[in-house]
């Protein structure tokens, strides 16, 4: 070879990507050239170093809250509690979005007088992809639909396949956890989606709202907090969700 | 019939379910693409809240517009195509905002490490590296990533990007060159 090879050839050299014939002439000429030799070694070292460059995974929570979102944007809502109530049903208790956003501890402490607390050992409940799934105390699971309190789920595109209050099948339960669609780890907060839709809330109002549920004495006693709903509503949950465990 | 064919099909069939209706068939073909498309985008806009909204974005678009996709590529190229020029757009939009922080230099030790001391260094590297890839400018940085970190060959990048072949090899030479030269302090001259 004539003269020193290019520096993208001693690149691509160093990345593997030279065919063999020219693989040997440049091997042969850096073999006799300290500067390309030099420069060869730098590109290794160089990639070897760019390699290790990572990035964050994100968990399968994100995913899920981001198709939820991406559903709620689809369907062209809106945050509801950005529009003004226009209607108010007999027994519905006071509003307290979007105050909770930006309330301190104190004011959690009304915001408990709203909350059911579902105590740890009955029921652990899980969000599925359509729905509200409940494991029970003996590992055996079952998992419903709760009509009128989807939890951002009840009005998504791509949950109408199944009709309204079907069971979840065994198999597509599998495949719910696979996918780990079945956060049972997690604290569920559930509302009544004319008031609340958590398919709507910023990630910053998520993590604030978070953080206002662990301010809530003893979370981890709790499987579900449910927010601003009615009594009515509260009772056809519980009323639902015993026949989901019962199932 | 090949691995790659195969799933071709398979996407083909997908995108005709969804566009008869079934929204499910969507969700595959997300579930399918999503892990490729965020470490794709995640290299570009190198901040996950970011590459989150980017693909959000990117889904929503391919969702909308899934029924005029020609089919001149396999769906999963057109869909990164709307990812990584979305990432780009965002890259530039946010040029100025991208700085380094310097938080990053005196992040947590990588828990790679036993040793602290060691653990240190790597940070420091982690942070420089970061820097360097950083300091690209976003096509540049959109090249490099797809071919260095998911080994796309340079004709499938010039059908992501929509440029020549000789753009994305010289657009990947100009990136190394600079990488190298932001790097040159770590980078051994023996």
């Amino acid at each position: 070879m004539k003269g020193c090879p290019s520096e993208e050839m001693l690149l691509r050299l160093a990345e593997n990507e030279l065919g063999g014939h020219e693989t040997s002439f440049v091997n042969e000429h850096v073999r006799s050239c300290e500067k390309c030799r030099k420069l060869l070694a730098e590109y290794r070292e160089l990639s070897h170093m760019l390699a290790k460059d990572r990035i964050s995974e994100p968990s399968q929570a994100e995913w899920q809250y981001l198709m939820v979102t991406m559903r709620a944007k689809l369907r062209g809502g809106t945050r509801v509690w950005d529009k003004p109530r226009t209607t108010g049903r007999p027994g519905r208790r006071p509003q307290v979005l979007p105050a909770w956003t930006r309330v301190t501890a104190v004011a959690a402490a009304a915001v408990v007088s709203l909350v059911i607390l579902w105590k740890a050992g009955v029921v652990d409940v899980g969000r599925l992809a359509d729905g509200i799934g409940v494991t029970g105390k003996h590992g055996e699971r079952a998992a419903g639909r709760v009509d009128g309190y989807g939890v951002s789920e009840k009005t998504s595109p791509f949950g109408a396949e199944r009709p309204a209050g079907s069971a979840v099948t065994p198999s597509e339960k599998v495949a719910s956890d696979e996918d780990g669609l079945f956060l049972s780890d997690e604290i569920l907060l559930a509302a009544d989606s004319t008031s609340l839709n958590l398919a709507d809330l910023t990630k910053d109002e998520l993590y604030e709202l978070g953080e206002l549920s662990t301010s809530v004495s003893a979370p981890r006693d709790y499987d579900l907090l449910l927010v601003d709903l009615t009594q009515e509503e509260e009772a056809q949950l519980l009323s639902e969700m015993e026949k989901s465990f019962s199932m | 019939m090949t691995m790659e064919h195969g799933m071709k099909e398979r996407e083909e069939q997908l995108l005709d379910d969804f566009l008869n209706g079934s929204e499910s068939a969507f969700e595959e073909l997300v579930k399918e693409n999503r892990e490729r498309l965020y470490r794709t985008v995640m290299r570009i806009v190198r901040n996950q809240d970011d590459a989150m909204d980017v693909i959000q974005e990117s889904l929503l678009k391919a969702y909308k517009g899934a029924a005029s996709f020609r089919r001149e590529s396999c769906f999963s190229t057109w869909l990164t195509s709307i990812a990584v020029r979305e990432a780009i757009n965002r890259v530039k939009r946010d040029r100025f905002r991208n700085m380094l922080s310097l938080s990053l230099l005196a992040a947590t030790p990588s828990s790679r490490c036993r040793n602290p001391e060691e653990g240190a260094v790597l940070s420091l590297l982690e942070g420089r590296v970061d820097a360097a890839l950083r300091s690209l400018p976003a096509v540049q940085r959109a090249v490099f990533s797809m071919k260095f970190y998911e080994g796309l060959k340079v004709r499938e990048i010039a059908e992501v990007v929509g440029s020549s072949e000789g753009a994305v090899k010289a657009s990947y030479f100009h990136a190394v060159r600079k990488l190298r030269k932001s790097l040159s302090g770590l980078v051994s001259k023996e």
